[in-house]
């Protein structure tokens, strides 16, 4: 389908906003922010109620009792001492400078738990020691020159709804920087680390991915000769992991296609496949490799675009849908695309469960 | 088959049942074996 379409996908707001919290809470927790609050609750409480019941006839503007009490504690302990309700006796004085002594340092506490929250989620994200927590992401696994094409493609493929993007290796903080900067008005993400290695696929929160890239790599001073290998082991690694999540494929050596389609990827894309076949065409029918590569580049919007067939087309001829697509879509039809997924043993189980279904499950769960 | 012989309505009416019965029973047979041979094809595809 040659036209533009785009999929409304992304994160909402107020879920980021929960795992925002979320990791706000659990970090709090670590910093030990609760005790030191309840602490400082506990000194307001204590306080008020020593000034309540030790002077009870202390200088106030307005009504006494337990509540102006409380007013005053919380009032001198954030060091604002507005000065309407003072203690006069000298048991209420000792308190009051027990609660002024103790007020400066415990809401330092508070205070440096709070904004070391923020610093700290920024320094990992730089480092890449971040865990994602966003979901519906695409992960790119690996690094090598044809990277940033990818992201423009992922970019203009997506334009407008682009879920965010993972960068999963192990670059160097000063490139992951340059790259965050080329790419600032986008969401990009980053987990350093080596992503043959299941606790790294795990920070980039693979297994509510979208979709995942391995790239031939050669972040982190690895050589190309080397990177189908990873390629390979990362794979399985992240077929493991999430059988259903769609996996494309970089491949250096066409050799290697039979080891990586052993670890069930989605499609597989060898370096310099079709090469041959663009010069060949471009020696017999000039123009026509022009054609191909202006379809498959980043830069012509007049591209090749998969849709669902719309219902109200389903069962209908060519002739009939063709029409349909130009008018609506301003799209020529080129192909039809029909996926089927492989049928599995628990597709072929009844309904009602009889001894053959459960010899059935029995061989499902022994080849497991 | 005396009383098929003898009252020949009541046995075709037993007549039918049983081959109804029958039928059912060679049908899910029939069902049995094409999922035990598929799962057997992926089992082996594995």
């Amino acid at each position: 389908m040659e036209k533009k379409q785009s999929t409304k996908r992304t994160t909402p707001s107020f879920v980021k906003a929960f795992s925002f919290f979320r990791y706000g809470y659990q970090h709090l927790m670590k910093e030990r922010f609760f005790k030191i609050l309840t602490i400082t609750c506990i000194i307001i409480l204590y306080g008020a109620l020593a000034l309540f019941f030790t002077d009870r006839y202390y200088i106030t503007k307005g009504a006494t009792g337990i509540f102006d009490a409380l007013y005053w504690a919380i009032v001198t302990i954030a060091t604002v001492g507005y000065g309407d309700i003072v203690p006069v006796s000298k048991a209420g004085k000792i308190f009051a400078l027990m609660i002024i002594l103790s007020g400066p340092v415990l809401l330092s506490f508070i205070t440096a738990s709070v904004a070391s929250i923020f610093v700290e989620k920024k320094i990992k994200e730089g480092k890449g020691l971040e865990t994602i927590r966003s979901k519906d992401h695409i992960i790119i696994c690996g690094w090598n020159e044809n990277a940033d094409t990818v992201i423009n493609g992922l970019l203009v493929q997506l334009k407008g709804t682009l879920p965010k993007i993972v960068l999963v290796n192990e670059l160097e903080e000063e490139d992951i920087q340059s790259i965050q900067y080329r790419y600032r008005d986008q969401d990009l993400g980053f987990v350093k680390g080596n992503f043959v290695k299941e606790d790294v696929l795990a920070r980039a929160n693979l297994l509510r991915a979208r979709a995942a890239i391995v790239l031939a790599d050669v972040s982190g001073g690895r050589k190309i000769e080397k990177a189908d290998e990873r390629t390979i082991f990362s794979s399985m690694a992240i077929k493991s992991m999430a059988p259903k999540l769609r996996t494309c494929a970089e491949l250096i050596y066409p050799e290697n296609k039979e080891h990586l389609l052993r670890t069930k990827v989605d499609e597989i894309v060898i370096r310099g496949e079709t090469t041959g076949s663009f010069l060949a065409t471009a020696a017999i029918s000039p123009g026509m490799g022009d054609s191909i590569k202006l379809l498959v580049s980043n830069q012509d919007e007049n591209k090749l675009w998969r849709i669902p067939v719309p219902a109200k087309l389903a069962g209908k001829t060519i002739s009939e849908v063709v029409p349909y697509l130009r008018n609506k879509f301003g799209a020529l039809l080129l192909a039809v695309v029909k996926e089927q997924e492989s049928m599995k043993l628990e597709d072929i189980l009844s309904d009602d469960s009889t001894f053959i279904d459960e010899f059935i499950r029995l061989i499902a769960h022994c080849l497991r | 088959m005396k009383l098929i012989e003898a009252n020949s309505e009541l046995g075709v009416k037993i007549l039918l049942n049983l081959s109804e019965l029958l039928l059912g029973r060679l049908k899910q047979c029939n069902q049995d074996v094409i999922r035990l041979t598929t799962a057997l094809s992926i089992a082996l595809s594995k």
